[in-house]
């Protein structure tokens, strides 16, 4: 019966950017301080203050909306929007309200195999993000604290039209933005923390008909899997309310996760009047079309040229390519192992297998050695200074205590040994210990040369070079 | 907008806007005033301006745009200072229901 | 004693630097002043302990000769809407009742850093809301030259305490005419500097759009002194302009030789009372003895800038006073239980008729389905306003009108009638909607001993033609006090 509707959803993005101060006022912007540390006069909504825009936060919204593909415009305008609430200091929120500063974009989000589908984004607007209202402790009974330490924290409101059809679309787009958004530097996507927060619009209607159904809010869910948990139900409810002939009200929702579904909110929202008008505290904002243009021709690459790149100039798998470009910092960590030691494929496998696998733990920010001195560990394996077994090794002292591959491995006397006068003795006293298997083996069982090589890496603690050894065996036993 | 007089409930669905509350009889006389306010602002009916530009800022001026550096906050003991109720290092205030 | 304070702003400022008198005595005169003129209602808070300490330390500097500035030393007055981080700030409203800040306005800053003297907070009406200061939730101020007349409003407290010689100037803040008409009404020179020629940081917000500060003094040359130590770009503020702040004073005296003085003829229209249009002939005819020429002039949309005015400042002034919502700061009433209703409570009980009448109109006109025949229709005619002073000013260098359609009204006369009162900033609110610097200034007195008082209009950031035009009214046609 599910198949008679048709799922309409538009995503609304609110992203932190990444600045050190807030949108108006100069206090800081670190997340987890003590509450109502970071508060300046300004942002607490004092009488008497003033906001003065921050340049870098204009900035990184540019490079946002130039990244999303939308058109910048070189004049826009801070409105006023009023509501009362204890987390708003000023009684409204500074924001963008009839002259945003971007519109029109899109972005093309994989929608399985090699598929992608055009979301168009509406708009998108620079605001201030308000304070935070606790009141979960059972200590504070029947009071909430307010803690305005966040007040005050830019924002842009990312608006995409209602072009997603399924929570697997939500998802695939909320990724994709995220990680643009990463790859740009102008927002680091904690969805934990609040820096990358979204609201889900859902309708269904029948397949075929035009206008659109009454829709649902989801409101502010911190995970992926939350998300699509609560697309899905949501959809689910209304088609069940529809199909039972009942009405859907048009509202806000919450996402009870331990009860897997929504539920509205109960604070009622009397039809809301924001009251729009421009601020007359802060003039037209004008950005010229050259920084504009410069901005364009200066942005970071985005994650897909990045993977285009990869697997041309690189000639890696598509899946290696995937995995390698999906984080900036795996990316940037990647090319800077390439710049001092240009193995791809080496550098692909290390990165992937050896360190990407812990990646949850320890974050390639908090290794103890930077890509550098990896390049350096690929290089003495490539030059055969040292076997891959040894380069193990080598990489585990330097994940406990950092350092230089090249100092670890002269200090630790980890070089190999390729020197035929050194292992022609050891390997003629191995055979003269095992005559029974080189006999054998001179009968045609050749595959006991790995047991004579197995016995010399023992011997010299792996680091005879096997290439060597094999050629030495052969000519003994031959 | 002409003809139109305020009524006694919107001048009810504006006071619940501005969070102000009024005795009935005040509400009453708050609506004589504005009726009469806005019986003279429309005035500017006379006036055919659809082909001008509002005017937001008296100047025609750029916005002036600040660095981005962070300045050590005020003090807690300054933030919390004025406040009617000060409760876990922060501003209390009746529950918030979500 | 007293006789020093009947000297300007100018001579006291002198005498203090040529040692023939002390900061601290001018403070102390300054304070017996207040404690006589109390019954005025001047001011709401004195600062007297650190007025004298701060005296003290004047007295010092001037003794090891490194004045901070021409200013050093003398008793100034603010009016109760400057942010002061030692004083309280009131805004005239209960809802601020002893409320100390944090932080000082930038006005406040320029002035200390000037060492000048602040000797307290001035009366007025509520969040600068009044055209007679019976709306401050205090007390009313008298006029100092007949307690039965409002001082006018909303800086009434600044210009009742600089004509009754507490200060010898005082700063206010004028969105619609709150500088000149009471300088007007009190017989002071009231200046209202070009929008953002001022900081408005650390200025309690009415209409931001609107609002700008500037001083009350009792001559020309004060106004300018006092003017020279508040103008300026400040980064805290984005509606300021970085515009370079000439000497005030070098070309003051240069009299109005070949001036074109432009006479509005929508501002003559109205039956003014008589003592009041002879002053002005007064004026025009001594302004054309001195040189000037006299040019009629026309500014068609003046009679819509009443009603512009009060949509644009209320709507504005609804936003600017939702911070104040008893969470952070401001005096809470209720809120055991019920947050919606400690927010009305609180906003009920603060603020008092005319803020709540102005919210309420300012909340309708910006209201959904009101805002475009409302807000954006009066933006609209704020542009050709405007439009009106450009044409003016390509033919003229300065205007002449009167400041106040009558002299100060009496006490209660106005309270009941908002529109009425609405209407008694018929020549000044033009002037805040088109941004330009205005002054008022004294020109002598009715058959009942009520200043009389005209205003002279100056293009933008021509502050320096307006005080060469008015110092020549004061020296040779227009009366002083
Ligand atoms: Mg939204
Ligand atoms: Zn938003």
């Amino acid at each position: 019966m599910a198949n008679h509707w048709e799922t309409v959803i538009g995503l609304e993005v609110h992203a932190q950017l990444s600045t050190k101060s807030k949108l108006f006022s100069s206090s800081g912007t670190t997340f987890g301080r003590a509450p109502n540390t970071l508060v300046d006069v300004v942002n607490l909504g004092l009488p008497g203050v003033l906001p003065v825009l921050n340049k870098e936060a204009v900035k990184m919204a540019i490079q946002a909306g130039i990244g999303l593909n939308c058109t910048i415009h070189p004049q826009s305008q801070f409105d006023r929007k009023h509501y009362f609430y204890p987390d708003l200091p000023k009684g409204y929120q500074i924001t963008q309200f009839a002259q945003p500063y971007a519109t029109a974009g899109y972005l093309d989000i994989a929608i399985g195999g090699s598929e992608t589908k055009r979301i168009r984004i509406n708009r998108i607007h620079m605001e201030e993000d308000a304070g935070k209202n606790v009141h979960d402790s059972c200590a504070l009974g029947s009071r909430s604290v307010i803690d305005f330490n966040r007040a005050g924290t830019p924002l842009i409101e990312i608006v995409s039209e209602p072009d997603l059809s399924s929570s697997q679309e939500v998802v695939s787009y909320l990724k994709s933005l995220r990680q643009i958004l990463r790859y740009l530097g102008v927002c680091d996507g904690n969805m934990q923390e609040g820096s990358f927060r979204c609201d889900v619009n859902i309708s269904v209607r029948k397949h075929g008909k035009k206008e659109l159904g009454t829709r649902t809010e989801l409101k502010n869910i911190n995970s992926f899997k939350f998300i699509q948990q609560a697309t899905e139900y949501e959809v689910e409810r209304q088609i069940y309310l529809l199909e039972a002939k009942e009405v859907i009200v048009q509202e806000t929702r919450l996402w009870d996760s331990t009860k897997q579904q929504t539920r509205s909110m109960r604070s009622k929202e009397d039809a809301h009047d924001y009251r729009y008008f421009p601020d007359p505290d802060l003039p037209i904002l004008n950005v010229s079309l050259e920084q504009i243009e410069n901005l364009r021709n200066n942005l970071p690459e985005l994650p897909n040229k990045k993977k285009e790149r990869f697997l041309s100039d690189f000639k890696l798998s598509e899946y290696d390519a995937t995995v390698l470009t999906e984080e900036p910092e795996v990316a940037t960590f990647f090319e800077e192992i390439l710049n001092h030691h240009r193995n791809p494929k080496l550098a692909a496998n290390w990165l992937m297998n050896e360190l990407l696998r812990d990646a949850k733990e320890t974050p390639l920010h908090q290794l103890k050695f930077g890509a550098k001195e990896l390049a350096e560990l690929l290089a003495l394996i490539d030059s055969e200074v040292i076997s891959g077994k040894i380069g193990k090794e080598v990489l585990g002292i330097l994940k406990e205590e950092g350092g230089s591959p090249n100092r670890i491995v002269e200090s630790r006397g980890l070089k190999q040994v390729a020197n035929s006068d050194e292992l022609k003795p050891i390997l003629e006293e191995i055979i003269a210990r095992h005559p029974q298997q080189a006999s054998d083996y001179r009968g045609g069982k050749t595959k006991l040369i790995g047991f004579f090589v197995g016995q010399i890496m023992k011997e010299t603690q792996g680091k005879a070079n096997p290439k060597l050894v094999n050629k030495i065996l052969k000519e003994l036993l031959g | 907008m002409s003809d139109e007089t305020i009524s006694l409930n919107q001048v009810k669905h504006i006071a619940k806007l501005a969070r102000l509350s009024f005795p009935e009889e005040d509400l009453v006389s708050m609506q004589v005033d504005l009726q009469a306010i806005l019986g003279y602002i429309n005035k500017l009916e006379e006036l055919d301006t659809c082909s001008i530009d509002a005017t937001i800022h008296p100047h025609n001026i750029p916005l002036p745009l600040r660095e981005d550096h962070a300045t050590p906050a005020l003090p807690r003991e300054d933030v919390l200072k004025q406040a009617p109720e000060v409760l876990a290092n922060g501003f209390g205030v009746p529950k918030v229901i979500e | 004693m007293v006789d020093i304070l009947e000297q300007s702003l100018e001579a006291a400022c002198q005498q203090i630097r040529c040692g023939a008198i002390t900061s601290l005595a001018l403070v102390s005169a300054c304070l017996e002043k207040v404690q006589d003129t109390k019954d005025s209602g001047c001011f709401l808070h004195v600062s007297e302990s650190s007025a004298i300490q701060a005296a003290t330390q004047s007295d010092q500097r001037h003794k090891n000769r490194a004045p901070k500035s021409i200013l050093d030393g003398v008793p100034i007055g603010l009016k109760d809407i400057f942010i002061t981080r030692d004083a309280p700030t009131t805004c005239a409203s209960r809802l601020l009742e002893g409320y100390i800040p944090p932080y000082d306005s930038t006005i406040v800053a320029k002035l200390r850093e000037a060492g000048a003297i602040i000797l307290g907070k001035l009366n007025m009406d509520e969040f600068a809301m009044g055209s007679s200061n019976e709306f401050s939730a205090y007390q009313p101020v008298r006029n100092p030259h007949n307690p039965d007349k409002v001082a006018g409003g909303s800086s009434g407290g600044s210009a009742a305490a600089v004509a009754n010689h507490s200060v010898f100037a005082a700063l206010g803040t004028d969105t619609g005419g709150s500088i000149r008409q009471p300088a007007a009404f009190c017989g002071t020179v009231g200046l209202k500097p070009t929008y953002g020629r001022v900081s408005r940081f650390g200025m309690i917000a009415f209409a931001s759009s609107l609002d700008q500060a500037g001083p009350l003094t009792r001559t020309v040359r004060d106004n300018a002194i006092i003017l020279q130590a508040i103008a300026g770009y400040d980064d805290k503020d984005s509606s300021s302009v970085e515009q370079s702040v000439p000497d005030y004073l070098e070309g003051i005296e240069q009299g109005v030789q070949n001036l074109r003085v432009g006479i509005p003829r929508e501002y003559f229209e109205e039956s003014l009372p008589s003592a009041m249009a002879q002053a002005l002939a007064k004026t025009k005819k001594s302004l054309e003895e001195q040189g000037a020429e006299l040019i009629d002039i026309s500014l068609p949309h003046s009679e819509y800038g009443i009603a512009t005015y009060y949509l644009l400042a209320t709507a504005e002034a609804s936003s600017n006073l939702a911070r104040f919502d008893g969470v952070r700061y401001g005096n809470r009433v209720g809120g055991d239980d019920d947050l919606h209703a400690m927010y009305q409570n609180t906003r009920s009980a603060g603020f008092g008729p005319e803020v709540k009448r102005r919210i309420m109109l300012g909340t309708y006109a910006l209201s959904a389905g009101y805002y475009d025949a409302y807000y954006l229709k009066a933006q609209k005619v704020r542009t050709l306003i405007c439009q009106d002073f450009r044409d003016a000013f390509s033919q003229v260098d300065v205007i002449l009108t009167p400041t106040t359609p009558t002299t100060a009204f009496g006490m209660g006369e106005q309270l009941n009638d908002p529109l009425a009162m609405y209407l008694s900033d018929i020549f000044t609110v033009n002037v805040n909607l088109a941004g330009l610097p205005a002054m008022a200034l004294p020109i002598g007195f009715d058959e009942d001993n009520l200043p009389l008082s005209c205003q002279l209009i100056g293009r933008p950031w021509d502050e320096s033609t307006l005080l060469g035009v008015a110092r020549s009214i004061e020296k040779y046609g227009g009366g002083s006090i």
